[in-house]
């Protein structure tokens, strides 16, 4: 069933793959021929034959492509694959609900993976972030008021608004989500894919969906681990500065709010949505050759780095709007 | 050689490895060997704007629109929104440019010299380039530490405009409670040429750490694709982790003790 | 490695050698180990100038380790390898350097620069260390393409090409500086028994037209008897046999005679 999802890409790629090998030769031979040292025809980050100017039909050859095409064609990839991720993400809400359920030990697996492999990157990462951006930065402004004790109500709005569920999902893509694209890339480059459908296992049910459950449910709960030691951070910022912990803690909990609290836990469990289909995706598609599966992941992350903050941005955007009172600094 | 060592000496092992394999190639560039390829420095210079610059950009600009509409959410609750423009200020420039440049080179950029560099290991041609003669590290590491070192503080300075025209949009255009003249008074008043440096140095700090992580796990890759995807997700955690250092160190030592702020004695 | 199996161990390695005379490579007493996987144990080999030597082996028993300390791309633990007289491993880095541009080497899938051009892989040894111009550039990698018979197919990227067309393309650009050794790394490997067989005549004609002396690695007998004019048969780290390819087809050891007629039975097991 995962070939569906990459049945587009790759017409389109053997179409132009067609074309490019029906050039003339003797065009080409002479351009190659006169190229300075070290030129690559190719594009540098692409992989396939068909991207930039190999790309060209029949009676093209002398043309250089414009900067309009050379510009489309990547978003027509682009908005391609984004097609793709939503097809994904359907199929895998789909078979998540539909029984049977196979995919418990799985998930319990993917789980205490990533669990594994993020509780630490995560620590050190929320305390430098929390200790140096909105710690420092915010208590330095604060000190020269004379209102120090308002960063524990800064702390509310900067950490469980914004940096927690960020710097989880940043990690987590980093860490978690690459070692999954890895992993389902060297599966596909090793045939075990095909194998499993060959042996009527979907690999969809069996594969994406328990990691889809566990890295959203891990980044759930790692949003309130972020948010711990991001105060952690805070706090040790407010110590630097000499001011006591009581006032931080007083303007802390006036402000807190639950409505912050879920919007954060909800905003990170759907980065961590965005995550496992991105970098399921393109572990699935990874295409053969030394590069392939390298190159999955490099674009994995890319695409959900893009996503998390593309999300965060209309999501943040519609809690403020939507719940006024959060805005109030008691 | 892994299999005696215990998990710990192991791993101070592989950090002293790595430090060495740093210090090489800083030292090729420093020493001046390196000009020995300029030609493909900047072919290396050029697949960096060409592949990278923009979406170094467009992070920072999504990450510049959320600098803005917090800060003028936050100023309108204490009751100054005229004064949105120092929280876009400072948290633009000082910290969110430097670590959404930092995301955004480790994700398309570090691991992308890792893909690279270890397709080429992993299908001798590393090996093949040794056998002709040439110096294997010179060539293809140090050469991206001077691409990087040439191209990047320029594409961090751009990234730095594209942030604040991106807080301004957010405060001016979209929530609008400010005026452009007002909002632009306090932006500018509340950051200073020496702001610019500091943030421009720790961005180049990370850049250097992620360009080198990504020539370590790269030049040292093995064991087929496989190989080269697993290096390639190691050492993204790797740079996650020094982003995050790197930044709070870049805060510590540039404003921790002094807030360069407009006011006060 | 348990000591109860080392007693006969090398029960077969009778190290039989015809003298070398004018050798191109030598290895004494090279010993190699990867962990505790000990590659070469004590290898003893010379390969003569002016000739097709072949090294082989069953899998697995450091043939491509054997290449990788010819061009110092690995030292070994204990023992020296000469080339042309000179020690490999106390060069310095520059000597070393200059000592590879006698070496042509294609690798086993040819190693090709997956971001260029046929034409821009083979021109790459020439731009890197000579000074000649784009014209004579020209001349000479069209000439070794034409040789290699890939001369319509230069503007053509790797990832294009069968994996014949990369095996000649990478032995263009091994030739390109006239060495005076070339080494191939399992020339027949991937390739069907009529590709091999041309490959095989190509390396025959070109060394015929350029001598020099030629090392090729494999396991395949095939090649073996076509193109060898050298061989030494290696196993589990040291030579088994070594001498003239006609002396060594006609050999009365045991692991020598099935090896080279490709027999299951004998000493040589699965392992």
């Amino acid at each position: 069933m995962h070939r569906a999802v990459g049945r587009q890409l790759g017409i389109s790629t053997a179409v132009i793959r067609f074309d490019s090998r029906h050039n003339e030769k003797e065009g080409v031979h002479r351009l190659a021929a006169n190229t300075p040292r070290g030129y690559s025809s190719r594009p540098p980050y692409c992989s396939q034959p068909g991207c930039g100017n190999q790309g060209q039909g029949q009676g093209e050859r002398f043309r250089v492509p414009s900067v309009g095409e050379r510009a489309l064609m990547p978003a027509k990839n682009l908005l391609e694959e984004a097609g793709d991720m939503v097809i994904l993400t359907g199929k895998t809400l789909v078979s998540a609900l539909r029984p049977p359920y196979p995919y418990g030990g799985e998930f319990v697996s993917q789980f205490l993976f990533a669990l594994k492999l993020c509780w630490f990157p995560l620590l050190i990462s929320t305390v430098a972030f929390g200790y140096g951006a909105p710690g420092l930065q915010a208590s330095n402004f604060l000190v020269l008021f004379g209102a120090i004790d308002r960063l524990g109500g800064f702390f509310v709005l900067a950490s469980i608004r914004e940096f927690a569920p960020t710097v989880t999902a940043i990690v987590l893509a980093g860490v978690a989500g690459t070692a999954i694209t890895a992993d389902l890339g060297a599966r596909k480059i090793r045939e075990e894919l095909d194998a499993l459908q060959v042996l009527g296992v979907d690999p969809i049910k069996n594969l994406v969906v328990p990691r889809f459950l566990a890295l959203m449910l891990v980044t759930g709960l790692f949003d309130v681990y972020a948010l711990i030691f991001g105060i952690s951070g805070g706090i040790i910022a407010t110590l630097v500065n000499g001011a006591p912990l009581g006032p931080f803690w007083a303007t802390f909990f006036t402000n807190a709010s639950t409505v912050d609290l879920w919007g954060s836990v909800v905003k990170c469990t759907l980065f961590g949505a965005i995550i496992a289909i991105v970098c399921c995706y393109k572990g699935m598609t990874a295409s053969g050759g030394a590069e392939g599966v390298g190159r999955a992941v490099n674009q994995a992350v890319v695409i959900a780095f893009l996503g998390i903050f593309a999300f965060n941005y209309v999501f943040t955007q519609t809690l403020l709007a939507t719940h006024p009172e959060i805005q109030v600094i008691r | 050689m892994s299999a005696i060592n215990t998990k710990g000496n192991s791993w101070l092992e592989s950090t002293g490895v790595l430090l060495r394999f740093c210090g090489r190639i800083m030292g090729e560039v420093y020493s001046l060997k390196v000009f020995k390829y300029f030609g493909e420095s900047l072919r290396q210079a050029g697949i960096l704007i060409l592949s990278s610059t923009i979406v170094i950009w467009s992070l920072i600009f999504i990450i510049g629109l959320q600098c803005g509409i917090e800060g003028a959410y936050f100023n309108r609750s204490v009751g100054s929104p005229a004064y949105a423009g120092v929280f876009a200020a400072w948290c633009d420039l000082r910290e969110l440019v430097p670590y959404s440049f930092g995301y955004m080179m480790s994700a398309k950029v570090g691991t992308g010299i890792v893909a690279e560099l270890g397709s080429m290991r992993i299908s001798d041609e590393i090996d093949a380039l040794e056998v002709m003669g040439v110096p294997s590290m010179t060539f293809l590491c140090s050469t991206k530490l001077l691409a990087a070192w040439m191209v990047l503080p320029f594409v961090y300075l751009s990234g730095v405009g594209a942030g604040f025209l991106a807080s301004y949009l957010a405060v001016v255009q979209q929530i609008g409670e400010v005026s452009s003249g007002g909002y632009q008074l306090i932006f500018w008043m509340f950051q200073n040429p020496p702001d610019l440096l500091y943030s421009v140095i720790k961005g180049m700090c990370m850049a250097t750490a992620i360009v080198l992580v990504g020539c370590y796990y790269g030049y040292n890759a093995s064991g087929g694709p496989v190989g080269v995807g697993t290096a390639t997700a190691k050492s993204m955690v790797l740079n996650i982790v020094l982003v995050h250092v790197i930044g709070m160190l870049g805060t510590q030592l540039f404003w921790g003790a002094n807030p360069r702020a407009p006011i006060g004695g | 490695m348990e000591t109860d199996k080392s007693t006969d161990e090398f029960e077969w390695h009778t190290g039989k050698t015809t003298a070398v005379e004018n050798a191109a490579i030598e290895f004494i007493g090279v010993k190699k180990a990867f962990g505790r996987n000990q590659v070469l144990n004590g290898l003893d080999m010379a390969l003569p100038e002016g000739q097709i030597s072949m090294i082989l082996g069953p899998s697995g028993t450091g043939k491509s380790v054997c290449i990788k300390h010819m061009v110092g791309l690995l030292y070994p633990d204990d023992g020296d390898v000469l080339v042309h007289g000179q020690s490999v491993q106390s060069m310095p880095d520059d000597d070393l350097f200059e000592m590879r541009k006698k070496f042509g080497v294609l690798f086993q899938d040819g190693a090709l620069f997956g971001s260029m051009n046929l034409y821009d892989n083979v021109a790459f040894p020439l731009r890197q260390h000579t000074d000649k111009g784009e014209d004579e550039i020209a001349h000479i990698v069209n000439q070794r393409l034409d040789e290699v018979g890939l001369g319509d197919a230069n503007d053509k990227m790797p990832n294009e090409l069968s994996g014949g067309m990369r095996k000649r393309a990478g032995f263009a650009r091994a030739l390109v500086l006239d060495p005076d050794i070339v080494l191939f790394d399992e020339p027949d490997s991937g390739l069907d028994p009529v590709r091999t067989a041309l490959l095989c005549e190509l390396i025959q004609e070109i060394h015929a037209e350029n001598g020099g002396a030629y090392v090729v690695i494999t396991h395949d007998i095939a090649s073996a008897r076509r193109v060898a004019e050298y061989i030494a048969v290696l196993w589990r780290g040291q030579i088994v046999e070594s001498g003239a390819a006609t002396d060594l087809f006609e050999s009365s050891n045991p692991f020598v005679r099935q090896f080279l007629s490709g027999e299951s039975q004998g000493p040589l097991g699965m392992e």
